[in-house]
């Protein structure tokens, strides 16, 4: 498969770090379906792995790093909205 | 080219597996994109960092590196997506277990911080900004470019005739989108023009330096100018000295109403560049009485 290949990955592994919960790839008829995002969030538990964090580590900083990406993403919103609100406030 | 592995990792020639390990390690935790979000510059240098240590990492791979069977450039590594470019826009995985529990206030902050209250929030998509770099010719006549942006999509940009150094185009709908299903943002193209090798703008014209020669000066003649749309022929008075300016109409910049500023030609004198032994001989005999420098007292 090229997309396991793409992130020198096997598929193999993939779908173990899938059963153990790190991905979660969509289900279809053909079975599971590895999407851009599940090959981005691949390469970043390999290159944890690299950095020497253990099999028990990996989820517990795969949630930390969801977290925060979720804090930023409302941080951002709230941040868009106070300079909206700001530029009515001015009338420009 | 890339750059030497050892010093990208920052270890001795004769470093053991082991230390390099460890270097690698260090660098790649704090320069993680992932793991350092907020921080774009570090993408780069982890990219270095990572090539490196995919070479000197492997002891075999290291070893042919050292009898220069390899070098670094083959282990540069393909463009990666890194997870953060993905998991803030939301993904399956996007957590609110991080500001869930601010969710219950009854106030504004309940709109953001719970997911109910950001699925009804409306808003209008953030603007983008762009630079694009054009020459002076381009931007005056009006031209066609494409960019692209960060994520991948070519915007077609259509520089109006006449358009000014630093002036912002401005592509209704092509910024970030709405939230909510509110309207997107735009798109904000400022405008950065190159000067032009002669010729330079002055609102809507343009002026130019033209070198005339000491025979074209003295008894007049049509010459031929460059102009923004192309050349031209000029009529050179009779008796024009350096620094004369020649007006030529409707030859500068287009303005939007349809009219066009001109071109402003200021004549300077050439000697010819080799000495003329017959121009000396014949300069030798004029006996003119003309001193330039009497308004210098000198």
């Amino acid at each position: 498969m090229a997309f396991a290949r793409h992130a020198q990955v096997d598929r193999k592994v993939l779908d173990r770090w899938a059963e153990a919960g790190w991905l979660s790839p969509r289900q279809n008829s053909t079975g599971q379906r590895f999407s851009e995002v599940d090959l981005a969030r691949a390469y970043l538990i390999r290159d944890l792995q690299k950095l020497g964090v253990n099999d028990d580590s990996i989820p517990i900083v795969l949630d930390l790093v969801d977290q925060l990406h979720g804090l930023r993403q409302v941080l951002r919103e709230l941040l868009l909205a106070m300079k909206l609100q700001q530029q009515g406030q001015d009338g420009t | 080219m890339a750059a030497d592995p050892y010093t990208v990792l920052g270890v001795k020639k004769d470093a053991s597996q082991d230390e390099i390990q460890k270097a690698y390690r260090r660098l790649a935790k704090k320069l993680h994109p992932d793991l350092n979000p907020g921080n774009k510059k570090a993408e780069e240098q982890f990219k270095e960092v990572s090539a490196a240590y995919d070479l000197l990492g492997d002891a075999d791979k290291r070893a042919r590196f050292d009898r220069g069977e390899i070098d670094a450039s083959g282990t540069e590594r393909p463009q990666q997506r890194y997870y953060r470019d993905f998991a803030e826009g939301g993904s399956q995985y996007t957590s609110d277990a991080g500001f869930a529990d601010f969710a219950g206030a009854d106030d504004i902050f309940s709109q953001f911080f719970g997911r109910e209250g950001r699925a009804n929030i409306r808003m209008r998509g953030s603007d983008v900004h762009y630079r694009l770099e054009l020459d002076l010719l381009d931007a005056i006549n009006g031209d066609k470019r494409q960019v692209t942006l960060p994520d991948g999509t070519v915007l077609d940009v259509h520089i109006p005739a006449g358009t000014r150094d630093g002036q912002i185009l401005r592509l209704r709908g092509k910024g970030r989108p709405g939230i909510g299903g509110g309207p997107p943002g735009d798109a904000l193209v400022e405008i950065e023009v190159r000067p032009h090798r002669f010729f330079t703008r002055k609102g809507d014209d343009i002026h130019v330096e033209l070198p005339i020669s000491l025979s074209e000066a003295v008894l007049g003649g049509k010459v031929q100018a460059p102009t923004p749309s192309g050349i031209v022929t000029m009529t050179v008075p009779k008796w024009s000295n350096t620094g004369t300016v020649l007006r030529l109409r409707g030859k500068g910049v287009p303005r939007v109403d349809g009219s066009k500023g001109d071109e402003l030609v200021t004549l300077k004198v050439m000697l010819p560049e080799k000495p003329d032994p017959e121009l000396e001989k014949f300069v030798a005999h004029w006996r003119g009485t003309y001193s330039p420098r009497q308004a210098m007292e000198v």
